[in-house]
C-alpha cells in the first residue's frame, strides 16, 4: 500500500481534470474565460510577431512594403531578395490538399492498422517523388512512432525528413522534445528547446511547455523545471495550473513542501483569484499538507473539493492516503466507475485500476485483485505490458504461478507483447517451481521474439538448467546465444565446467575453436588456464596450443587468398581498361564508334517519361571525339 | 477543413433562398426602421444613414417583413439599403464566400434561356421609384457600396430577372451615372451599351445575345465558356473577338477553378482592355481567380487599382491571402482597412480569424475575436466560435484547441467535435482523433465512419499507468545491442556518398571536381524523373556513353533511399539498381577502382582528355 498512496494522489488529481472541465459546461468555470492577453492591441501582437520573423531573415509581408513605399515616394524599388539562410517557413494546412491529402490518408490507414515500418517507408519513398508529403503527414508517422515508443526509427525519420528539406512545424518540436525526455536526454530537449526558441519562425505553444516541464520533472530536473516556468512566464503565456500541477508534484516528490505551498501562492496571485477551479491543483496540495503531517488542513481541503461535485473523489486520495480505510477507498473506486462515461466523462482509467490491483494485492487478496484487472475492458481501459507484468510479479513472488500463466496467455488476444520483465519473471517463478523445462521454454521464445535479455539472466537459466542436470539443454542454450550475447569469462567457464564434469572435453575444444575464430579476444589468458587445466586431467594439456596454431595457420591462409584477389581484380580491371584503349590509342576504328554514337547521341538521357534531357555538352563531346570512357558534362 | 463551416453555411443559404422567395414585396412600409435602428443603436456606419433618406425608408420595409435577419442579401433592392449588410446580420455577407459553387452550379442547371425569362414583364413601378433614387447616387464611402446581389447565385431566377428589369427601365442613357451598381448582371453592362436595341428586344437575352454575336462574328463565346473551353475562348479573343460582361464571369471562373494562372492573366488582359473593366462585380472576381490561381501579388494589384470597393472584395482579398498561406499579409489588410474606417462585419471577422489560422497568429485571433464583440457588437456565430477553434487547430496547438471547446459558453456539437476531430487528424493525434469521433457520433450518429479500422492500443501508457518506478526491465535487459544485430547494423551503415573525384579528368580544385560531378548528365535524369513520377515506381534512364563509377555509386545509393527500382542503360549494359545493389555487380566500379597513374597517364597522352 505505501507506493500507492503517492501514485493515486497523483493518479486521482490527473483524471479529475478533465472530468472537472469537462462537466462544467453549465456554469462556464470561473477562471477561463479571463483569458489573460500578453498584447494589447492586434497591432502589437503583429508587430511582435514580425519582428520575430524578421528577426529570423524572413521577409515581412508584401503589403508592408508596399505601405513603407507609399510613404517615402520609392527609396528602394526592389525589395531585397530572400535570404538564402532563411529558416523555411513550413507549409500552410491548404497545403494539405489533392494527391498530398490522398497520401496523408493512405498513411494514416497505414498506421491505424499498426503498420509502421510501411508508413515510415512510404513517407521517405514520397520525399523523392512527385507527392512530397507535408510536414502533418512526418508528424502524423512520428507521432505513432512514438506511441508506439519506436524512438530510433522516430529519429531517423525525422533526420530524413529534416535533410530533405522538410519545414517542422510545432507540432514536430513538440514530438521531438516528448522523445527526448521519454528517453531521459534532457540535454538534448533542452537543446531543442533552444534551438525552437532561436531558429524556429514560430513560437512554442503551451504544449511545449507542459511536455518540457513534466519532462524534466519526471527526470528529477525540478530546479530547471521551475526556471522554465519563470522563463515560458516571461514570454508572455498566461499561467497554466497544469504546470503548476507538475511543479507541485515534483517539490512533493523531493519532499519540499514549502516549495509546494510557494508555488500554489504564486498560482493564485498570477491567476488573480483566491480559488483555483482547477482539480489538478488539489492533489498536489493535500500532498503538501500531508507532508507537513497537518492531516487536519489536508481532510478540510478535501472537503472543501467534494463540494465542487466531480471532484468527489478526493476522498478516494485521502482513504489511501491513511492507509486504515481502504474500505472505503474502493467504494469510492467503484463510484468513479460509475460515473465514468466514456468518451464525455473520463473518470478513471488505467492508471486508478492499477492502483486498486497494486491495493488488492498488497493485501494479499489476489483473486479480487485479478478479477478487478480483468473487469478494467468494460470501462474501456486497456492495460499496458508494464501493467501486466507488475501484476505477473506480484503473483509469482506469492507462488501463484498458474494465475500468473494464465494472464500471460491473456496477453497475446489483447494484443500487449510480452517484454523481458515478464518472460523473466515467469522463468524465475518456472525455477522455483522445480519447472526447468517450462523455465527454458519462456527463455526461448523471449529470444525469438528479438527480445535481449542480459548476462545475469542468461546465467540464472544456465544454473537452473545445469543444477538439474539437463547438460544438452544447456549447451544448446549456450549455442544459441554464442552469437548474440557478450559472454565474460565466468559464464564461458561455467558451461565448460559443466562439460568438463561430464566427460565432454571434445566439446570444449570446439567452444574454444569458436572463440578463437570469432571473438579471439574473449579467449582470456584465465579462461584459456581453465581449459588447459581441465584438459591437463585428461593429460590433453596439448590441444589448446595445436588448436591455437591451427587457427592461426587458417587466418594467415585467409588472409593471403584475399591478397590475390584483389591482385587478381587489379589486372583484371587493367586488362578492361586496356582493352578498350586501342581504339583511342590508334584511332582505327574511329570512324564506327563515331557513327554508331552520333546516332545515340540525340538523345543523351531519357527519363522513363519520356522526358528529354539534352544535355548538349554531352552531345558535342560525343560526337566530336567518339569517346565513350567517360562522358564529362560540365554545367 | 471548411467543410464543417460549409455545411453550416450551406444549410443557411438554403434558407435564404427559400424565405426571399416567398416573399411579397411591397408589404409592410415604413415599419422597420425604428426597429433597426434599437437593435444596433451604438453602430457605427450610422452615419451612413444620411446619405440617401428616401431609398433607406424605401427600401427597408421589402426587407424586413420575411426574415430581417437573413435575407437582405437576397433582395434585389437590396443596394440601396447597403447598411443592412453591416448591422447585425450574421449570414448576410458569407453568402460570398460560395458564390462560385451557387453560380457555376446554379448556372449550368439555368440554361441559356432560363436567366432571362420576365424580361419585360416587370418593368413597372420599379423604374420610376429607382429613377427617384438616381440623383443621391454619391455614396461617401466605398464600404456602403456593396451587395449589388452579386453574391447570390444565378440560378436563382426571379432575383435576377428583378434585378435586370430595374436596370432595364432605368437606364435609358448609359452614362447615367459611373458609380451606378451594375444592378445584377453582366447583362445589363451590355444593355447599357446599347439601350435602344435591348429595349426593342424585350422579352430576353436570347436575342440581345444574337445581337452581341453579330457584332462579334461566327464564334459564340458565350457558348464556349459555358462549355468550358478556356484555351477556344482566349484564342477567339486573340483574333479581337469581344467578350461581354457574361462571358468574362464565366472565363473567371473556369479560370479560378482550373487554377491555371496563364490563362488567368490572359483573360485579365482582355479584362482590362474591355469596356467593364471598372464593373465592381467583375473586379471582385478578378481577385477571386488570382487568389485561386495562387498569385496574391496579382490580386493586390487589381485590388490597389480598383475604382471602387465593397466589402466583398476586402473579403476575397483577405481570405485569398489566407488561403496562400499569407495569414500575415491579410492581417496587415485587415488593420488597412479599420484605419480607412471601415466597420467589420461578421463576414471580415470570419475571414480575418482565417488569416490568424493561416499566419498561425493565435494571439491576434483571440484578440479580434474579442474585440468583435466588444469593439463592434458583433455577437460570435457559432462559425466564429469554429474560426476560432481553426486558429488553434491548425497551428498545430491540438491540447489547446480541446481545452477551448470545454470553455465553450454552449454545449459543443457534433460540428465542433467534427472540426476537433479532422484538426486531430491532420496532426496525427489518433487517440484524440477517436475522442473526437465518439463525441461527435454521440451527439450525431449519421456522421459515424462505416468499417473503421480500430485503433492500435499504444504500447507504453507511462503517463497514466501510475507504475513509474516499478518497470524492472534493466534488471533483465541487456544494455547494448546483441552481436548479431551489431553487426547488421554495421553493415547498413557502410553505405554512404562520398564524391569519388578520380572520374573529373579535368584540371580543377577538389571542390570544383565535387562540383562537377553533380551535374552528370544520369543524374540529373533521375533527378528529374523522381520529381516527376509518383512514389515507388520504378525509372528507365537510357544513357549513350558509359556511366562513371561515381554516379554508379551515386546511384546506387539513391535507389535504396528512394526505394525505387532505377534501371540505367550505359552503352554497355543495363544496370538495375535496387536496394542500394546493382545488377552488374560493381563490374564497372571494381574496374575503375585499381585505375591507376599509368593507365591515366596514357590517356592524357593520346589526347583523351583534352577538351573534356
Amino acid at each position: 500500500m505505501a507506493l500507492s498512496k503517492l501514485s493515486l494522489l497523483n493518479h486521482i488529481t490527473k483524471t479529475l481534470t478533465k472530468p472537472c472541465r469537462l462537466q462544467s459546461h453549465a456554469p462556464p468555470p470561473t477562471f477561463l474565460p479571463i483569458r489573460l492577453f500578453s498584447f494589447a492591441t492586434p497591432e502589437e501582437a503583429a508587430a511582435e510577431r514580425r519582428k520575430r520573423k524578421r528577426r529570423l531573415r524572413i521577409e515581412p509581408p508584401l503589403s508592408a512594403f508596399r505601405q513603407q513605399q507609399q510613404q517615402q515616394p520609392r527609396p528602394s524599388p526592389s525589395p531585397a531578395p530572400q535570404n538564402p539562410n532563411a529558416p523555411k517557413l513550413p507549409e500552410p494546412v491548404s497545403a494539405l490538399s489533392g494527391n498530398r491529402l490522398n497520401l496523408h490518408n493512405r498513411i494514416l490507414k497505414l498506421i491505424r492498422e499498426n503498420d509502421l515500418e510501411e508508413a515510415a517507408l512510404l513517407t521517405r519513398h514520397s520525399i523523392y517523388s512527385n507527392c512530397r508529403p507535408t510536414i502533418y503527414t512526418c508528424n502524423s508517422v512520428m507521432a505513432a512512432q512514438l506511441r508506439q515508443s519506436k524512438y530510433s526509427e522516430l529519429l531517423s525519420l525525422h533526420r530524413f525528413i529534416t535533410q530533405a528539406g522538410v519545414a517542422a512545424n510545432v507540432v514536430t518540436y513538440n514530438l521531438l522534445l516528448n522523445v527526448y525526455l521519454d528517453c531521459r536526454k534532457t540535454d538534448l530537449a533542452l537543446e531543442q528547446y533552444k534551438q525552437l526558441i532561436n531558429d524556429a519562425p514560430f513560437n512554442p505553444s503551451p504544449t511545449t511547455y507542459r511536455i518540457l516541464i513534466k519532462g524534466l520533472v519526471d527526470n528529477q530536473q525540478v530546479e530547471k523545471a521551475l526556471e522554465l516556468k519563470d522563463e515560458m512566464q516571461s514570454k508572455g503565456f498566461k499561467p497554466d495550473p497544469t504546470i503548476y500541477s507538475y511543479l507541485m508534484l515534483g517539490q512533493a516528490k523531493n519532499s519540499n513542501a514549502d516549495g509546494v505551498f510557494e508555488l500554489y501562492e504564486e498560482l493564485k496571485q498570477k491567476l488573480g483569484t483566491d480559488e483555483i477551479s482547477d482539480g489538478v491543483i488539489y492533489g498536489n496540495l493535500m500532498k503538501g499538507y500531508f507532508l507537513k503531517g497537518m492531516e487536519t488542513e489536508a481532510m478540510e481541503l478535501y472537503k472543501k473539493a467534494i463540494g465542487e461535485g466531480s471532484l468527489v473523489k478526493m476522498n478516494a486520495i485521502a482513504g489511501f492516503e491513511q492507509e486504515r480505510k481502504v474500505e472505503e477507498a474502493l467504494r469510492l473506486f467503484e463510484r468513479m466507475k460509475n460515473e465514468h462515461d466514456p468518451p464525455r466523462k473520463l473518470s478513471v482509467n488505467l492508471g486508478s485500476y492499477n492502483i486498486v490491483v497494486d491495493g488488492y494485492c498488497a493485501a494479499k487478496k489476489f483473486g479480487d485483485a485479478i478479477d478487478v484487472f480483468n473487469s478494467m475492458g468494460e470501462k474501456r481501459c486497456s492495460p499496458d505490458t508494464l501493467s501486466y507484468n507488475v501484476l505477473i510479479d506480484h503473483l509469482c513472488n506469492n507462488d501463484k504461478l498458474a494465475e500468473a500463466e494464465e494472464l500471460y496467455n491473456g496477453m497475446g488476444d489483447k494484443k500487449v507483447n510480452p517484454d523481458e520483465y515478464t518472460f523473466v519473471t515467469l522463468m524465475d517463478a518456472c525455477f522455483k517451481e522445480n519447472r526447468p523445462d517450462d523455465a527454458a521454454q519462456y527463455f526461448k521464445t523471449m529470444v525469438e521474439s528479438k527480445l535481449r535479455p542480459n548476462l545475469a539472466v542468461y546465467n540464472r537459466l544456465m544454473e537452473g538448467l545445469v543444477k538439474v542436470g539437463k547438460i544438452d539443454e544447456a549447451k544448446s542454450f549456450f549455442d544459441l546465444m554464442i552469437p548474440k550475447l557478450r559472454m565474460n569469462d565466468d559464464a564461458y567457464k561455467f558451461i565448460m565446467n559443466a562439460l568438463f564434469e561430464n566427460g565432454r572435453h571434445d566439446e570444449v575444444l570446439k567452444i574454444v575453436g569458436g572463440m578463437l575464430r570469432e571473438d579471439p579476444n574473449d579467449f582470456t589468458e584465465e579462461v584459456e588456464e581453465f581449459v588447459r587445466e581441465g584438459l591437463r586431467k585428461e593429460g590433453r594439456e596439448d590441444e589448446v596450443t595445436n588448436l591455437k596454431s591451427e587457427v592461426e595457420r587458417e587466418k594467415a591462409e585467409a588472409a593471403a587468398k584475399v591478397a590475390e584477389e584483389a591482385e587478381r581484380a587489379k589486372a583484371s580491371a587493367r586488362a578492361a581498361v586496356a582493352s578498350l584503349l586501342p581504339s583511342k590509342l590508334l584511332g582505327k576504328k574511329d570512324d564506327e564508334v563515331k557513327d554508331g554514337e552520333e546516332e545515340e547521341s540525340t538523345e543523351d538521357a531519357v527519363t522513363e517519361n519520356g522526358v528529354d534531357y539534352e544535355t548538349s555538352e554531352g552531345v558535342v563531346i560525343s560526337s566530336k571525339e567518339g569517346n565513350g570512357v567517360s562522358e564529362q558534362v560540365t554545367a | 477543413m471548411a467543410s464543417p463551416l460549409s455545411s453550416i453555411l450551406r444549410a443557411r443559404f438554403s434558407f435564404t433562398i427559400v424565405s426571399s422567395r416567398g416573399k411579397v414585396r411591397p408589404s409592410l412600409p415604413f415599419i422597420s426602421v425604428p426597429k433597426t435602428l434599437t437593435r444596433n443603436p451604438s453602430f457605427p456606419g450610422i452615419r451612413a444613414l444620411s446619405t440617401s433618406a428616401v431609398p433607406d425608408g424605401f427600401h427597408r420595409p421589402n426587407t424586413q417583413p420575411s426574415n430581417p435577419s437573413l435575407n437582405f442579401n437576397q433582395n434585389p433592392d437590396n443596394q440601396w439599403a447597403p447598411r443592412n449588410n453591416d448591422i447585425g446580420n450574421p449570414s448576410s455577407n458569407r453568402n460570398s464566400n460560395f458564390q462560385n459553387q451557387g453560380y457555376s452550379s446554379g448556372y449550368a442547371n439555368s440554361g441559356v434561356n432560363q436567366g432571362y425569362p420576365n424580361q419585360g414583364g416587370l418593368n413597372s413601378g420599379q423604374g420610376d421609384l429607382q429613377g427617384g433614387m438616381n440623383p443621391s447616387p454619391n455614396f461617401p464611402n466605398q464600404g456602403f457600396r456593396q451587395n449589388q446581389n452579386y453574391p447570390s447565385p444565378r440560378g436563382n431566377v426571379n432575383q435576377w430577372s428583378n434585378n435586370q428589369n430595374q436596370g432595364y427601365g432605368r437606364n435609358p442613357t448609359p452614362n447615367l451615372d459611373r458609380n451606378y451598381p451594375p444592378q445584377g448582371g453582366f447583362q445589363n453592362q451590355a444593355y447599357q451599351q446599347n439601350p435602344n436595341q435591348s429595349q426593342s428586344y424585350p422579352n430576353g437575352g436570347s436575342e440581345s445575345r444574337s445581337v452581341m454575336s453579330d457584332q462579334a462574328g461566327p464564334p459564340d463565346l458565350l457558348s464556349l465558356c459555358r462549355e468550358g473551353k478556356v484555351k477556344e475562348v482566349i484564342e477567339h479573343m486573340d483574333e479581337v473577338v469581344r467578350a461581354n460582361a457574361e462571358c468574362f464571369s464565366f472565363l473567371f471562373q473556369l479560370c479560378a477553378n482550373s487554377k491555371k494562372f496563364e490563362d488567368a492573366k490572359k483573360v485579365h488582359d482582355y479584362f482590362l482592355r474591355s469596356t467593364f473593366r471598372s464593373d465592381l462585380q467583375l473586379n471582385n472576381m478578378v481577385l477571386d481567380m488570382y487568389s485561386k490561381c495562387g498569385s496574391m501579388t496579382d490580386a493586390r494589384r487589381v485590388f490597389d487599382h480598383m475604382p471602387d470597393r465593397n466589402m466583398d472584395s476586402w473579403h476575397l482579398m483577405i481570405n485569398g491571402y489566407a488561403a496562400n498561406g499569407l495569414g500575415d499579409d491579410g492581417l496587415a489588410l485587415f488593420e488597412q482597412m479599420r484605419k480607412l474606417g471601415l466597420p467589420p462585419s461578421e463576414q471580415t471577422f470570419l475571414s480575418v480569424l482565417e488569416a490568424c489560422a493561416s499566419a498561425e497568429a493565435i494571439e491576434e485571433g483571440f484578440i479580434h475575436f474579442e474585440s468583435m464583440k466588444a469593439d463592434y457588437g458583433i455577437s460570435p456565430g457559432i462559425e466564429h466560435y469554429l474560426g476560432l477553434l481553426g486558429v488553434l487547430g491548425k497551428s498545430g496547438h491540438l491540447a489547446e484547441a480541446e481545452a477551448y471547446i470545454e470553455t465553450l459558453p454552449f454545449k459543443p456539437t457534433a460540428v465542433i467535435w467534427e472540426a476537433l476531430m479532422n484538426y486531430a487528424r491532420i496532426h496525427g493525434d489518433i487517440d484524440l482523433e477517436d475522442r473526437a469521433e465518439e463525441l461527435m457520433v454521440n451527439l450525431d450518429p449519421s456522421k459515424a465512419i462505416t468499417n473503421k479500422i480500430p485503433t492500435p492500443p499504444p504500447k507504453k501508457q507511462s503517463s497514466i499507468n501510475m507504475l513509474v518506478g516499478k518497470n524492472r526491465i534493466p534488471e533483465f535487459r541487456n544494455p547494448t545491442l546483441y552481436k548479431d544485430d551489431e553487426k547488421l547494423r554495421a553493415a547498413k551503415k557502410e553505405q554512404a556518398y562520398v564524391p569519388d573525384t578520380r572520374y573529373v579528368l579535368h584540371d580543377i580544385d577538389q571542390e570544383a571536381k565535387e562540383q562537377a560531378l553533380l551535374y552528370h548528365s544520369e543524374r540529373l535524369a533521375i533527378a528529374y524523373g523522381l520529381i516527376s513520377t509518383p512514389a515507388r515506381t520504378p525509372l528507365r534512364i537510357i544513357k549513350n556513353l558509359r556511366v562513371c563509377g561515381d554516379c554508379h555509386n551515386a546511384i546506387k545509393i539513391m535507389s535504396r533511399i528512394v526505394g525505387r527500382e532505377l534501371i540505367v542503360r550505359d552503352n554497355k549494359r543495363f544496370h538495375h539498381f535496387k536496394d542500394g545493389k546493382c545488377s552488374c555487380n560493381d563490374y564497372w566500379v571494381i574496374g575503375l577502382s585499381y585505375w591507376d597513374p599509368w593507365l591515366f597517364s596514357i590517356q592524357q597522352s593520346c589526347g583523351f582528355s583534352s577538351n573534356l
